[in-house]
């Protein structure tokens, strides 16, 4: 009886605390402003001496049978901590970024900034090269490349440029001695290849090329691409298919072009190749002289005279070629208007060609 | 070549054709057309003065009344020969000069309602400096009965040949010297068309239009040549294959004098400064049937003549005064006394036509292109006349050509006769004749739908001879097309021009479907750039010809530099010698930025080196065609200058930007070869004079290659030599690097990279710190930690740099250096115990290697 009073007095005074613990948790948890005083509502409660953990550790003074409802009460008591806590700390850590998310700002209208180094540019001309380029290997050209000191019977005399021809006048060709010259056109490069290979052949050259001429509009180097197909039946309207392809891929398919029958030592019949101007879309204007054409390339079926230098049999074969200004071209389509630009490398030329 | 479109229009009339159409079909069959000219001249009429008297207040001027036929208009005119019944060209209000619009202008306050011209107004060659003043058509006669009728003479020095002239004419339209000039380029295979009668059979081609031929008309109406022409006729012989035909006629009884404006104002319209009625008729004839002619005054030629390659010694002065040399095997003409033509380019001082000259001997002729060619080249002349030998032309116009210039000097009765009976034992030689199969054109040009028919008709009519038999063509070539109408292939050319190149399909080559890469080297190159450019590099392009000087500036051995490669016709001496080094170039162009005020570089080129083969600077056994040896090694060059952010980022603290320096451009060296998929070792051997000795070192290829290759030298880095900046205008501290990649790319065989196991364990990181000598080098140190035995399956995977500290007070002459070593196991997760044991042997080593000491 008196054990079971005490035990009922006991309980009641338990719960009697147990209510008062609750409503302080409750209050306590309510009042805490921030994230600091809510560890230390926490540490009030669950800390090492907190009230619960207190409690907890009375667990060995309660006699045995009553261990296990005491533990539970303990256990509740938390239970009761830990969900209006965790529910106030996600509530507070909401508000805590909500302001850090106010206060962090960053001006974005600042400029960027160069992590390391900035980026730098292939210069315009490596560019419109390997924009032309790539067009031609994806129709099946192989790039070949050779020297650019070269021997005059590369770069003239198997092109059907015997002595006589004015282009091996000192006046447009850089000589080293009477044999050796800078090549003039990356065209000896295909004279090396079909020496060396027999048909069916489809190449282009390209590169550094030099004549001997310095004014607004001609320098002594520049670049140029060439390409030359070899094979039994090779017609002039597949090199027309061929130039379409290549000069609609690189200005945009709405080129129009037009071809005019012109002469070349190296290819007979030859032509040269106009696009109409884009400025005044053929009407005339200052840019194409008025015409409403400009020119961009010249080519031509291979001159038998051509074969009989590389030992090719023009019975059998024919080919044709075609060969293009790398400058000539990159002003076309950059709209740049100074070929003395390519060559000056001022950094507020170069710094345009990013990406 | 100047082609006046009224001069045209009397061989092929064009005037129905659309101009815009002529201008671009003409182009477009091949002779393309530059620009073209308009006559300026435009509502200019014939007028007759019909009274003149003083302005009332100037001396020098007069007022005038003219009358166009329609209406009379009060001229004030300033000229001092304007007279009373002058016919003349009359501007009125409205009218286009070539310098003005007239307009109703006040002169001393008297109006005038146009102008009265000269020849130079209207745009016209103006040949006597006495011809100031009105030019004067003709003059009123006074004939009663027909009142509108007036004579027109041309010129004060009338010849007597005078027509009526009718008022209000148009001034252009009268003289055939309206109307567009085209400019056309024509290619050096088309001699055919440096004449206006070959650019109207190439009309008349294009556009199928008649073709008329006045001066056969002109020829026809001339008087029987004499039997006996005054002073006789000399002959001549040709020697030596100097010329393939020669004509000559002797025309006696000519004045010299100025040539009908019609001539004037059409050699005016060609380009062509009219002088006299002689020169003037050679000009004209070969400008309108495109053979070269030549007069000499026969008064002034002695004995017979000879037409004859030169001989050694032989002199000549031309008639432009010079005296020449001429060198032996040139074709020239001869009489008695020595040379009085170079064959077709000049003729000579002596014997050429003046005022006083009544006699003349006309040459009409053909002569070799080769010879001629060579002859202009050798002396340095080109002329109208050599121009069109070189480019061949019509053998069977010659006797043609011969008479129509006589035609045209023989106006006034002169006498003329045949020298060596008219050559009339010459036989043109055959037309060649052309064969191919019948398929050949069609097959050649891909165009599916040409029709032999069409083949047919457009060489018929460009003039050939078409006979298909068999399956094949036989073509029978023009003499005008002698020269460059020899293949198949030619003829091909013939047609397609007229077929339209632009009407053929568009196909593609069946070869297309093979599929192809970008060669190895170009990929190189493109990886390199691309890492270049991706740490903020920009890539220049140089002229490889450079200084002799700069040559010397930058040889890496100074004194001990080989010859380099020099041009014998550079532009200038800046631009003479091959370079040998990529750097030059790279500092010159960043000096150039520089003085424009940027105070940073960052900048790489890919280029070749050029030197002789071997090293040698004697050339033998060229003379083949083959050239020199020459080896052209493609390299990179590369310079770094000033602040790392240099300025991209506003915000960089002035105080404390890194200057780039060595280390940058190293950094940026190892990534190039990374990029390749090579390491680089570095050491500081020998390395170039034209960098500082200090801040420099070689860049060497890691591993060993094939042939035993090891420690191959692949590059150089470093800060230029203060000498070097200084001569360069370069601020200190400018680092360049030279990668001579065709070196290194052809050593890295190991292109395609092969997947590695790796441990999948974390690494594990351990930092020390060391203090060494200043002098010991960090590579050593890394050299030493890489070697360390570690035990317990632990290996060393990577060590780097942390910080590296100097403090002269503190360490006094030595460094403290803080190193990071990654550590892994082979098997299992590592103990802190066997860590530590680890670490402690990586310090026990540097302590025995490198004599570090722990911090
Ligand atoms: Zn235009």
């Amino acid at each position: 009886m008196k054990k079971n009073t005490n035990n009922t007095e006991n309980t009641n005074t338990n719960t009697n605390a147990n209510t008062n613990i609750k409503n302080n948790i409750s209050k306590q948890l309510e009042l805490a402003k921030d994230l600091k005083q809510l560890e230390q509502v926490r540490l009030n409660f669950l800390g090492k001496k907190g009230t619960i953990t207190l409690l907890n550790k009375e667990i060995k003074n309660i006699p045995t049978h009553e261990r296990k409802n005491y533990g539970e009460k303990v256990n509740k008591l938390r239970q009761h901590f830990e969900n209006i806590y965790n529910a106030k700390k996600n509530n507070l850590e909401e508000t805590h970024l909500n302001k850090a998310l106010n206060e962090q700002t960053l001006d974005t209208t600042l400029p960027g900034a160069t992590f390391g180094m900035g980026l730098g540019a292939h210069h315009i001309l490596t560019r419109v090269y390997y924009e032309l380029l790539d067009i031609l290997i994806s129709m099946g050209f192989e790039v070949v490349d050779d020297r650019e000191v070269e021997g005059v019977f590369y770069n003239f005399t198997a092109l059907n440029m015997d002595e006589n021809h004015p282009a091996r006048d000192e006046h447009d060709t850089f000589f080293f001695d009477d044999n050796t010259v800078l090549r003039t056109h990356t065209s000896s490069v295909q004279i090396r290849h079909m020496l060396k290979n027999k048909p069916p052949i489809a190449i282009v050259s390209s590169g550094k090329v030099y004549r001997s001429d310095y004014d607004a509009t001609h320098t002594p180097m520049f670049h140029q691409i060439e390409g030359l197909v070899v094979d039994k039946g090779t017609s002039m309207a597949e090199m027309k298919g061929v130039l379409w392809e290549l000069i609609s891929t690189f200005f945009g398919r709405k080129t129009k072009l037009r071809f005019r029958s012109s002469y070349f030592p190296f290819t007979e019949p030859s032509a040269e190749v106009d696009m109409a101007c884009f400025s005044c879309n053929g009407s005339g204007c200052r840019l194409c002289g008025g015409s409403g054409w400009i020119e961009v390339l010249g080519c031509g079926m291979v001159d038998n005279e051509v074969f009989k230098h590389v030992d090719y049999d023009h019975t059998e074969y024919s080919g044709f070629a075609f060969g293009m200004g790398v400058e000539r071209m990159a002003m076309l389509k950059y709209s740049i208007d100074d070929l003395r630009l390519f060559y000056d490398n001022n950094y507020k030329f170069l710094n345009q060609w990013r990406g | 070549m100047l082609v006046p479109i009224k001069w045209l229009n009397s061989f092929v009339d064009t005037r129905d054709i659309p101009f815009n159409e002529l201008v671009d079909r003409v182009s477009e069959c091949g002779n393309e057309v530059d620009s073209v000219a308009e006559y300026p001249c435009q509502g200019v009429v014939t007028a007759l003065v019909e009274s003149k008297v003083k302005h009332p207040d100037a001396d020098t001027l007069a007022v005038c009344v003219v009358f166009d036929g329609a209406q009379r208009h009060n001229v004030v005119c300033g000229a001092p020969n304007v007279d009373a019944g002058q016919i003349v060209a009359f501007a009125p209000i409205g009218a286009k000069l070539p310098e003005m619009v007239l307009r109703k202008v006040k002169i001393r306050g008297i109006e005038s309602q146009g102008m009265i011209c000269s020849k130079g107004e209207l745009g016209l060659p103006v040949t006597d400096e006495s011809e100031d003043g009105i030019w004067v058509l003709g003059t009123h006669t006074h004939d009663t009965h027909t009142h509108d009728t007036h004579t027109l003479g041309t010129s004060s020095n009338n010849n007597g040949d005078a027509e009526t002239v009718p008022l209000g004419l148009d001034v252009a339209e009268m003289f055939a010297i309206g109307g567009a000039v085209l400019d056309i380029g024509l290619t050096p295979n088309r001699g055919d068309c440096l004449s206006i009668r070959g650019m109207a059979r190439e009309v008349h081609a294009i556009f199928d239009t008649p073709m008329k031929h006045a001066y056969e008309d002109v020829i026809a109406s001339m008087p029987e040549a004499s039997q006996s022409i005054a002073g006789g006729v000399p002959t001549y012989t040709v020697e030596g294959g100097a010329a393939d035909r020669y004509l000559l006629a002797k025309v006696a009884g000519v004045s010299v004098g100025e040539s009908p404006t019609l001539i004037q104002a059409r050699l005016h319209g060609c380009g062509i400064r009219p002088i006299n009625n002689i020169v003037d008729t050679t000009n004209y004839v070969m400008l309108e049937l495109g053979q070269p002619m030549h007069a000499f005054d026969a008064d002034h030629i002695e004995g017979d003549i000879a037409i004859r390659l030169s001989g050694e010694g032989e002199r000549v002065v031309t008639l432009d005064g010079a005296e020449r040399s001429v060198p032996a095997g040139v074709p020239v003409i001869t009489d008695a006394k020595g040379i009085i033509a170079i064959a077709g380019v000049m003729g000579g001082l002596r014997g050429s036509v003046s005022s006083s000259t009544t006699n003349i001997l006309l040459e009409s002729a053909v002569f070799p292109p080769s010879l001629v060619r060579r002859s202009a080249k050798v002396l340095g002349l080109s002329t109208d006349s050599s121009h069109r030998f070189e480019r061949g032309i019509d053998i069977s116009t010659t006797d043609v050509a011969l008479r129509y210039a006589i035609a045209l000097l023989n106006t006034d009765g002169a006498e003329y006769a045949y020298c060596n009976n008219a050559g009339s034992e010459f036989v043109l030689p055959p037309k060649p004749v052309i064969q191919f199969d019948e398929e050949f054109i069609p097959s050649l040009l891909g165009a599916d739908d040409i029709t032999h028919e069409q083949i047919t008709a457009n060489l018929e009519k460009l003039g050939y001879g078409v006979a298909r038999e068999n399956g094949r063509y036989a073509v029978t070539v023009p003499y005008h097309r002698m020269e460059t109408a020899r293949y198949s292939a030619d003829i091909a050319e013939e047609v397609v021009r007229l077929y339209g190149i632009n009407n053929l399909p568009n196909k593609l080559p069946k070869l297309f479907a093979k599929a192809t890469t970008l060669p190895q080297g170009f990929q190189d190159r493109r990886n390199i750039s691309s890492a270049l450019i991706h740490q903020g590099f920009f890539e220049i392009i140089t002229y490889p010809f450079i200084k002799s000087e700069t040559v010397t500036l930058f040889a890496e051995k100074r004194g001990t530099e080989l010859e380099p490669m020099t041009l014998r016709n550079p532009i200038s001496e800046d631009m003479k010698v091959m370079r040998t080094t990529m750097v030059a170039n790279l500092v010159t162009t960043f000096v150039a930025n520089f003085n424009q005020g940027v105070r940073w570089g960052k900048l790489f080129e890919f280029g070749s080196v050029y030197r002789h083969e071997n090293n040698t600077t004697t050339q033998n056994n060229n003379s083949s065609g083959e050239g020199m040896k020459v080896d052209e090694e493609p390299r990179l060059g590369l310079l770094a200058y000033g602040d790392e952010h240099f300025a991209t980022y506003p915000f960089t603290n002035k105080d404390t930007k890194t200057e780039v320096q060595f280390f940058v451009l190293k950094g940026v060296v190892t990534r190039v070869l990374a990029a390749l998929g090579a390491d680089a070792e570095f050491n500081t051997t020998d390395t170039p004079d034209f960098l500082h000795p200090g801040r420099a070192c070689n860049v060497i290829l890691k591993g060993k290659f094939p042939g035993g290759k090891e420690g191959v030298v692949i590059g150089i880095i470093g800060e230029l030599h203060p000498n070097v900046a200084k001569k360069c205008d370069a601020p200190d501290g400018v680092v360049v690097a030279e990668i001579y990649t065709h070196l290194a790319t052809s050593l890295i065989k190991k292109r395609v990279p092969k997947f590695k196991t790796f441990l999948r364990t974390p690494d594990i990181r351990k930092d020390i710190t060391v203090v060494v000598d200043e002098t010991t080098p960090f590579g050593d140190l890394v050299q030493t930690i890489s070697k360390v035995k570690l035990g317990n399956g632990l290996k060393v995977v990577d060590v780097y740099l942390i910080d590296e500290y100097r403090n002269e007070k503190v360490l006094q002459g030595k460094r403290s250096i803080t190193i990071r070593v990654m550590l892994n196991a082979r098997e299992s997760t590592p103990t802190d115990t066997h860590l530590s044991e680890g670490m402690d042997r990586v310090v026990q080593a540097l302590a025995d290697s490198n004599n570090a000491v722990l911090r």
